[in-house]
This record gives C-alpha cells, structure tokens and sequence, in this order.
C-alpha cells in the first residue's frame, strides 16, 4: 500500500479534529441555513433566487477558500512544528508521498463540502419556486430564464488591425504624430479607439452585430439578448434606444425600444418566432434614439450576447462547482507548498497575498497598463527606478496569476448562463491539472531541502 | 556484505546556519561511528553535546555539512533504508487524537503492514508495554511515561534491523526503564542492532558494548564499555556468607602478604533492583493501579 493513503487518512482525521477547521464548519453550516433567511430582497422570485444564489454560494465559496487556506498551510507546516514530521519521516515515506496524501486529503474535504453548499443551495431554489404564489406560466418561466443554464452566443470579432494599420499609415503621411513615440504604442492606441468606436452609436446612429450560431434555432425556443453599457463612459442619464433582431431572409423579425440606465447586465427575453426557426445567423442592432445628443457605448468585450436554450439548472450548477473545487485544489497547492517551505503565520500569510492579489488581478493590470507617466520631468532617476522594480514585481505577480484568472462560475450561474463540459473539462486538464503539477513540483522540491528537526 | 556495518560514520559534522546562512553552532564535529550487527551501542553526553543531531543526520532528518554517513550501506534519506529502522525520537510525539492503537495502526500503514499480521503485531506490542487496556483513551490524554511507550511500540512495529533510540527511558518509572533495557538486549540477542543516546549513564552502562562519549560535538572517548571502564592494578574480590573469625583471619593473612590491611564492605543492592523487588511485592499484594498495567513478555515477532 502506498504511504499516501495512511498520510490521506490520517490528514482528514486531522481536518476534521482541528477547531479552527470545525468553527469554519460550523459558520458553513449557519451561512447555508440562515444566511438567506435574512436576505433583503426586491419583493420577485426572481430577486430573491439571484440573491441567494449569489450570496449563498458566494459567501460558501469564501469560507472554503479561508478553510482551504488554513488547513492546507497547517496540514505540513503543523506537523512540522509540532515536530511529528519527524516520526513520520523516519519511516519509508517519501517527501512526494506526504506532499501528495495532504494534498489529496485538502481537495477531498473541500470538495465535498462544496458539493455539499451546491447541494443544499439547490434544494432551497427548488423549494423557493415551489412554495412561491406563481401561476405556472409565471413558474415556467422562473425555470425558463433563470434556474436554467443558457448557452452564450457571442457576436462575430471583426479584426480592425489592418484598418488601424492604414491609420497609422495615413497619419504618419501626414506628419500628424509626435516623432518620438513609437509605432507600437500608436497602433494599440489606434486599435483601443477603433474598438471602442465599433462599440458605440451616436445620436440617431445605429450599431450592428452579427451572431453566427452554433445550431438552428427551434420554433419557439426561449431567446435572450443581454446588453451591458459601458456606464463609466456614460454617465447616469437613461439610455433610449431600439433594438431590433433578425435575420438574412427576415429583416426586422423582432423589435424593442427600451430606455435604461446604463448600469448592470439588461436582458430582453423572447420565444423564437416561426420564421426565425432554422436559422444559423442573426443580426442585431441597436439605434440610439437620443434626443440630447448623447453617444451610447457598449462594453466592448462581450457587452452584447445572444443567448440560446442551454440545458438544466443543476448540471450547470454541478459544473460551476467543479470549477470552484478546481480553483481550491490550486490554492491547496499554494498552501501545501507553503507550509512545506516556511512555518504556518508565514505560510498563512503568503497565501493570503496571493488570493487577494488575485482578487485584485484587475487593480495590478490597470497598473500594469498605465505605467510610469512619461511626461513626468521632475521625477528623480531613484524614484524611475523604483516605479520599473514596482512594475516588474507586478509583472511577475500577474504572470502568476493569469491562469488562476477564470471567469466567475458562480456570477455565471447566478445569471443562469451555461458552463460547457468543455470548458470545464479543457480547464481541468489544460488549466487545474498543470498548475497544481508545477506548484506540487516547485513545493515538493523545496520541501525536499529541508531540514526536519533542527536543534536551533 | 555480511561484515559491512550497519551504520558508518566518518569525519561527520553538522552546523547549524541561520536565515543568512552564517555559522551559528557546530552541533557536531568530525565524529567517527562505526555500529556492527547484534551490537548495542550508546552515545553519552551532557545536554547539546550533539547526540540527538548525530542521530538526526543518520535518520536523513538533517543534511550533515561534511564526512561520509551509511545507513545499512546505502544514505541515509534512501526510503529503502527507512524500511528496516525504528526510530524513538527523544519526545514521542504522537497525534493527540488518535488511541494508541490507531497510533500503531497509521505507523503499521507506513509500513504496507495490512490486515491480521498488523493487528497481531499491534496487539502483540500493546501487551508488551502495558498499555493493552487503554482502550479509546487518545494518545493525548496519556502521561509522558505512556506517550514513551507508544513511542517504543511504533519503533518496533516494522521489526527493524537498526533501532535508534534517543533518551528511550526518558520519562519512563523504573519498570519501565528495566523493561526498555531487557528489550534491546533482547534486540541485541535477535543480532538486531540498536544505537542508543542518553545522559543516563546506568542505563548505558546496563545495556551497551560500546560507547561514545560526546562534548562540544566532539568525541571524547570511545570504545568497549568493559575497556573504557576498567580500572588499572584494581582488583574486586566477592565472597558470600564470610563469618567473623573468617572474616579477621583474611585480612590478617592479606596484610601479611601485601603490607597493608584491606578494607572490607559489604555488598549491597543497587537501588533499581531493590525497587523493582518492592514493587512486584506490591503488585501480588493489591494488585493494578491506573495508567500502564505490567508489562507483558517481548513480543512474539521480536523473538
């Protein structure tokens, strides 16, 4: 038998024994039960089951990710304090052995918890929509538009670089651009601008995508369009506007005129009308119907979707959790590591670093992106210096922290959008699987230099 | 190789560092140990005098920072090797939340003991440190004496080839110690070899071959326990049931003989031996007290 398996037991047996991983229990269990008693809703069972799942699974997720972090760092760096390492190491059990079995024994408490939070959350949404005073119209549609798993359709990227390109050309003809700034710089310039352009529409303007789809469509299939505005361009006045779907052989098939506030996702919900069935494109557009002038502008990745009849609600919520329990096993990893090389507060708190920088992956990309401000004369050569070792500490941070970047499963659930088995599978081996091998590598290796048991 | 050691040290030295690598102490220096098959030997020293970081460095716990180091021919860290040794560190350090035989049960596992071989060897060891009657009771509750005896059981429980044992009778009452010290003559007796570290000399002085002195990291003597302690132009005569006439005559005639009168005492016990009498008297008397029971006969699979 391989020593991973008694190191395997014997960590959940310590798991499950530790206070501080039976307060995290028990405070998983109150956030599961009780949490969304008190939740504050708009009054909808469409409200109130966006709210819970958000905030149920949402908080869940937290705890697991504080649990996940503290039992994986103490799982090792415990036994090395404690000094009972040293029993364990002067028996016929491997480094790899003991890095692996916690490892396992981590991932495996986690993930049934998870499961567990998943499982419950379920029944709850099941028991709202059927305890609530609906008639069945309004109860199928519940299931139809959001305990459902609606499969994204995105709009066709239209490659704008050689239109940037012939700007560049034109302007640098012209002797329109300053001579010290490089090619490079202007054509991303360009490209933002262009982009952002292809996203917005004037007064009185209109803006078109073009969706290819990935089946026919079904007479009488739900269908969604989901927009979002880029509201930090646009202020808070509401927004009016027309949208209209169709498609090659039928223009104007479907027509909406709204007037919104440019915040949050909006989503217009139709049934798929004869004459669209068997269609494999559409066509969408929005004209802006502003009287003031305004410009309307969308979000340029992916601000507009179509989305189709996806599957069920609990396959997809299974998915999203795999997806989580993925996200924790490399966080697991990071722990184990770290309460491999250094002693628990350290590890505790590298750990930590790490899970909030990845929160704010965003913050440190803006940074990223803006860089030292070149105009800036009265910066001294120190504080240059100082400003490249920042950049490149966050360079590196993020290069670290890319593959744990994974669009939120929970807000994807949340807004009943599908999770592939693709994607979950491709992210499982191409994404999960690597990174806990590098970092199982990296941890075992170090740990593998390690001393167990010195006097001072 | 049938004559090549079980444990060999040579030149060994081991100095501890701190976060910036500078030298902080030398916990041992070019020490040289040499440990043969069915050979029982003690290593001595004053606290930190480096006994526990040799033993350490021959576990492959810690790297040694010079000298060569054979564990049963191969390094020390080969896993191999961990297969045919029982280590007792100086604390037993146990998971508190296991009972002793869960305790015996995880270490049997690292051994790829399964099923009724590992439970007759648990109950067999059990029995053989008194602790058969503990029950659910979790190692954590357990008195430091206790804690030790699991801690002897699990270093037997692979029946190793090479047993370390670092301060074994530590903690341990006097039955306790006597019995770890039958054990590792019995040990001894099987041709297993046993290298063991204490400050406690009569234990060492009891049970080992050959010993080595440490100070300072350094090896300060070394040799047969007989060599090292005999002393020269001495000479012990014992005599049982002399009568007092008897007793006036000797010493007339090794007076007349050596030129001055010798003196005379009588023997006495040493105090472990009229301890453990008292006790086993007490024992058939009123019977168990609480905690360890007595302890039972080797175990069979050590025999």
């Amino acid at each position: 038998m391989t020593p991973i398996i008694p190191i395997y037991k014997l960590t959940l047996r310590s798991i499950l024994r530790e206070r501080v991983a039976l307060s995290m229990l028990a405070l998983l269990a109150l956030v599961l039960l009780l949490l969304p008693q008190g939740l504050q809703t708009d009054g909808t069972v469409e409200g109130a089951l966006r709210m819970h799942i958000r905030y149920s699974l949402g908080f869940s997720s937290v705890l697991l990710a504080g649990m996940t972090l503290w039992v994986s760092c103490a799982s090792i760096a415990g036994d090395l304090t404690s000094k009972r390492l040293q029993m364990v190491l002067t028996k016929p059990v491997g480094r790899i052995s003991l890095w692996w079995g916690k490892w396992l024994a981590v991932v495996t408490l986690v993930a049934i918890l998870a499961l567990l939070c998943g499982g419950v959350t379920l029944l709850r949404i099941h028991r709202m929509v059927q305890q609530a005073e609906l008639t069945d119209f309004q109860r199928e549609r519940v299931y139809t538009q959001q305990v459902t798993a609606r499969r994204p359709v995105d709009a066709e990227v239209e490659d704008l670089t050689p239109q940037a390109e012939e700007m560049l050309h034109s302007q640098r003809e012209a002797g329109a651009l300053p001579e010290d700034v490089s090619d490079d710089e202007i054509r991303a310039n360009i490209l933002r601008f262009l982009i952002f352009s292809r996203h917005a529409a004037s007064a009185n303007e209109s803006v078109s995508w073009t969706f290819p789809l990935p089946r026919p469509l079904g007479s009488g299939e739900p269908l969604q369009i989901a927009y979002q505005f880029d509201g930090s361009s646009m202020g808070l006045s509401k927004v009016p506007g027309r949208w209209v779907l169709e498609s090659p052989d039928h223009p104007g098939l479907f027509e909406q005129l709204i007037e919104q506030t440019p915040h949050g996702e909006h989503v217009i919900s139709l049934e798929v009308p004869p004459e669209m069935a068997g269609v494999s494109e559409l066509k969408l557009t929005f004209s802006n119907l502003s009287e003031d002038g305004d410009r309307v502008f969308f979000k340029p990745d992916r601000g507009v979707r179509l989305y189709l009849e996806g599957g069920a609600f609990s396959p997809n919520l299974l998915r999203a959790i795999l997806l989580i329990i993925g996200l924790l096993s490399i966080l697991a990893a990071i722990g184990v590591s770290a309460g491999s090389v250094f002693s628990l507060p350290v590890a505790c708190y590298a750990t930590s670093v790490i899970l909030l920088l990845q929160a704010f992956s965003g913050v440190v990309e803006e940074v990223l992106e803006q860089g030292p401000d070149p105009e800036d004369s009265e910066i001294t050569w120190m504080s240059k210096a100082v400003q490249e070792i920042q950049l490149g500490v966050f360079r590196g941070v993020l290069v670290i922290l890319k593959p744990l970047q994974v669009e939120s499963p929970l807000g994807r659930v949340t807004r009943g959008v599908q999770i592939s088995s693709t994607e979950v599978a491709g992210s499982v081996f191409f994404r999960f699987t690597p990174i806990v091998l590098v970092i199982s590598a990296a941890g075992i290796f170090c740990f593998s230099k390690r001393e167990v048991g010195g006097a001072v | 190789m049938a004559d090549e050691p079980i444990v060999f040290a040579k030149d060994l030295s081991k100095i501890f560092r701190d976060f910036w690598r500078r030298p902080r102490a030398r916990a041992v220096d070019g020490i040289n140990l040499t440990l043969h098959p069915g050979e029982v030997y003690g290593l001595l020293g004053p606290n930190g005098s480096g006994k526990s970081t040799t033993i350490k460095v021959l576990l492959g716990l810690l790297h040694s920072d010079g000298g060569e180091v054979r564990v049963l021919g191969k390094p020390p860290r080969d896993v191999e090797v961990k297969r045919r040794v029982g280590y007792l560190p100086e604390e037993s350090y146990l998971y508190p939340y296991l009972d002793a035989r869960e305790t015996l049960r995880f270490y049997a596992a690292l051994f790829g003991l399964q099923g009724s071989e590992r439970e007759k060897r648990i109950d067999e060891l059990l029995e053989m440190v008194g602790l058969s009657h503990t029950g659910r009771r979790r190692v954590g509750e357990f008195s430091k004496g206790m804690a030790r005896r699991i801690g002897l059981a699990q270093a037997l429980i692979n029946d190793p080839d090479l047993v370390i044992l670092d301060e074994p009778t530590s903690g341990l009452d006097p039955l306790g110690t006597r019995q770890v010290k039958d054990i590792v003559r019995a040990l001894a007796d099987r041709g297993k070899s046993v290298l063991l570290s204490s400050h406690l000399l009569a234990d060492v002085e009891d049970v080992c071959d050959r010993i080595t002195i440490l100070y300072g990291g350094k090896v300060q003597a070394s040799g047969p326990i007989r060599d090292l302690l005999q002393v020269a132009n001495h000479l012990q005569i014992r005599l049982k049931d002399l009568e007092e006439d008897q007793r006036t005559r000797l010493l007339d005639l090794l007076e007349e003989q050596l030129g001055e009168r010798p003196t005379l005492e009588p023997t006495r016990k040493d105090l472990e031996s009229f301890f453990l009498e008292v006790v086993a008297q007490a024992r058939r008397e009123s019977g168990e007290g609480s905690g360890t029971r007595q302890e039972g006969e080797l175990a069979e699979f050590l025999r």
